[in-house]
């Protein structure tokens, strides 16, 4: 590839369609319509993110894949079935992710490592049967396009779950016991609206070690700024 | 290049031999280049916090060895946003004939990223100038943790405290640097010696071929870093880079905002400098080069670059 056409960012939101979301569902397209809206007035952030919407239930739905919001229509609305397979989810997360990476590469963009969204309300239908697929999902060895995972949790969805399901502790939301179901799911579209626009670059690590005392040939340059 | 056709830098007006001429239509003159598809439009907002900052500076000389240009640019996001250019460059002679050349780049998730960016240049300047003053060894990674440590020092004036918090200087000030220390070595010829703590970086240019001075970040991973090493944090290797320049050759430094764009330098954006830096441009075209528009660049700017003089007296003067 002679040059890049720059750094893009795949966003995954990855939300339950279980019958118990019935009665949010509403909520939560009426969320993604404003998250859809708020990229469109940000054409340079959006620029940057390309956009999938993942509905699962023992099933996966692909509503929206590797998208450029700012060229898509309407987004499409999520609806409810049976189950809450999260093994469903992170086999197809396991599969897409890395074909995505390497079909946007193929485009000529840098990749960011991508961010997948994960929203549920309830327990997985599946114990036992998903953790593996999650764990290869997340091994940066095994997967090197490993996500970040961040997990919103609501309704009966328990926070040891979610805690298990976020790749950083710091990822992991539940909604707050007694807040409106609806309103929780407003304020994590809120939140994944915030996160998408404005990613930033993370600080540095590594062998890379803070210089704690001072040199002794330091001299504090007299002509500051 | 994005239907434009143009690949040299403006002649800065046609009234240049022609003293009736007193209006230049500089919007036209002077609009940005567009690669590929361009940022849309919008109004640049002046940076919102303080000290004051500006959207763009161009610097460059001449001396009997050298002659220098650098620019740095905001990028279209920071004007969108109404943040400052975190890119900050610096080029300055010394009394020896050689040349000492820094670029930063303050890390975004920073807030004074900016500031870290201009502490660690002045410090460069001002260790180098000492070291070259007395004669002594250079020594890198003491360099390096000076550089490091004036951000410690920085962040503790401004905030108050009595003892410098590497901690808090790297939450407010953490910036990327590359150093160049340039010598003459005869006629069209030099001596560098090169260094950095993160991905800002380096080349020699010769004709249309630019090489890398040093290896990529994270070249075997499919993905971009998930970080960046950035100084008051200096890597416990710091190992310079020795470059021999021949005649003909440019030494060019630049941050991340460049060299994405750039990649492996074959493609426009290799073409479009490579053509102009052949030789050392109008102090503004450079700045004007570098303010190309591709809607997914949007980050700051910033080049930097070393001509050895072939003649003992410059003939090209800024």
């Amino acid at each position: 590839m002679s040059e890049t056409f720059g750094r893009v960012l795949p966003v995954y939101l990855v939300a339950d369609e279980s019958r118990s979301m019935s009665p949010v569902v509403d909520e939560l397209n009426a969320g993604l319509n404003s998250l859809h809206d708020a990229l469109l007035r940000e054409p340079m952030a959006a620029a940057k993110v390309r956009f999938s919407v993942l509905g699962f239930s023992n099933d996966i739905i692909v509503h929206v894949a590797l998208a450029d919001l700012r060229t898509e229509g309407p987004l499409p609305q999520l609806s409810v079935r049976d189950g809450t397979s999260y093994g469903a989810a992170f086999s197809v997360l396991l599969d897409r992710i890395p074909a995505d990476v390497r079909a946007l590469k193929r485009e000529g963009f840098s990749v960011h490592r991508p961010a997948v969204f994960f929203l549920s309300d309830g327990q997985p239908t599946d114990p036992g049967q998903w953790e593996e697929p999650y764990r290869r999902l997340v091994d940066r060895e095994r997967t090197p396009t490993a996500p970040n995972i961040i997990a919103c949790g609501i309704g009966n969805a328990r926070a040891a779950t979610i805690l298990e399901v976020a790749t950083r502790p710091e990822f992991a939301f539940v909604a707050t016991p007694g807040v409106e179901v609806g309103l929780a799911i407003a304020e994590f579209c809120a939140a994944l609206t915030k996160s998408v626009i404005k990613s930033g670059q993370a600080l540095g690590g590594g062998d890379a070690e803070l210089v704690v005392e001072r040199p002794d040939n330091f001299r504090m340059a007299l002509d500051v700024v | 290049m994005g239907g434009t056709g143009v690949r040299s830098i403006p002649s800065g007006g046609s009234g240049a031999d022609d003293p009736q001429v007193t209006h230049v239509d500089t919007g036209a003159v002077w609009a940005p280049l567009v690669i590929g598809r361009p940022t849309d439009p919008f109004p640049a907002r002046g940076p919102s916090a303080g000290p004051y900052r500006p959207d763009m500076i161009a610097d460059g000389w001449s001396s009997d060895h050298f002659a220098v240009r650098c620019a740095s640019v905001r990028g279209a996001s920071h004007r969108y946003l109404g943040e400052p250019r975190q890119d900050e460059c610096a080029v300055v002679p010394h009394p020896s004939g050689a040349v000492i050349a820094v670029v930063a780049d303050g890390v975004s998730g920073a807030p004074l990223s900016h500031l870290g960016a201009t502490m660690v240049c002045r410090t460069v300047v001002d260790y180098l100038s000492r070291v070259l003053d007395d004669g002594t060894e250079l020594d890198w990674p003491d360099l390096m943790r000076c550089a490091g440590w004036s951000l410690a020092e920085y962040a503790a004036r401004q905030l108050g405290a009595d003892e410098p918090d590497p901690q808090e200087a790297e939450r407010l000030l953490a910036t990327t640097v590359v150093v160049a220390y340039v010598r003459p070595d005869g006629p069209g010829r030099a001596l560098g010696w090169l260094a950095r703590v993160g991905d800002s970086t380096a080349w020699t240019l010769r004709g249309t071929r630019w090489t890398p001075l040093f290896p990529a970040v994270g070249p075997h991973s499919e993905l971009l870093p998930d970080s960046v090493y950035a100084l008051p944090r200096v890597p416990t290797a710091i190992v310079p880079v020795e470059v021999e320049l021949a005649v003909g050759d440019v030494l060019v430094l630049g941050t991340d905002g460049f060299a994405d764009p750039l990649g492996d330098g074959t493609g426009t954006v290799g073409e479009l400098f490579a053509t102009n830096l052949a030789h050392p441009p109008a102090l503004p075209g450079l700045a004007w080069l570098l303010d190309f528009s591709w809607e997914t660049h949007d980050d700051d700017r910033t080049v930097l670059a070393v001509w050895p003089a072939v003649a003992a007296t410059p003939t090209i003067e800024p």
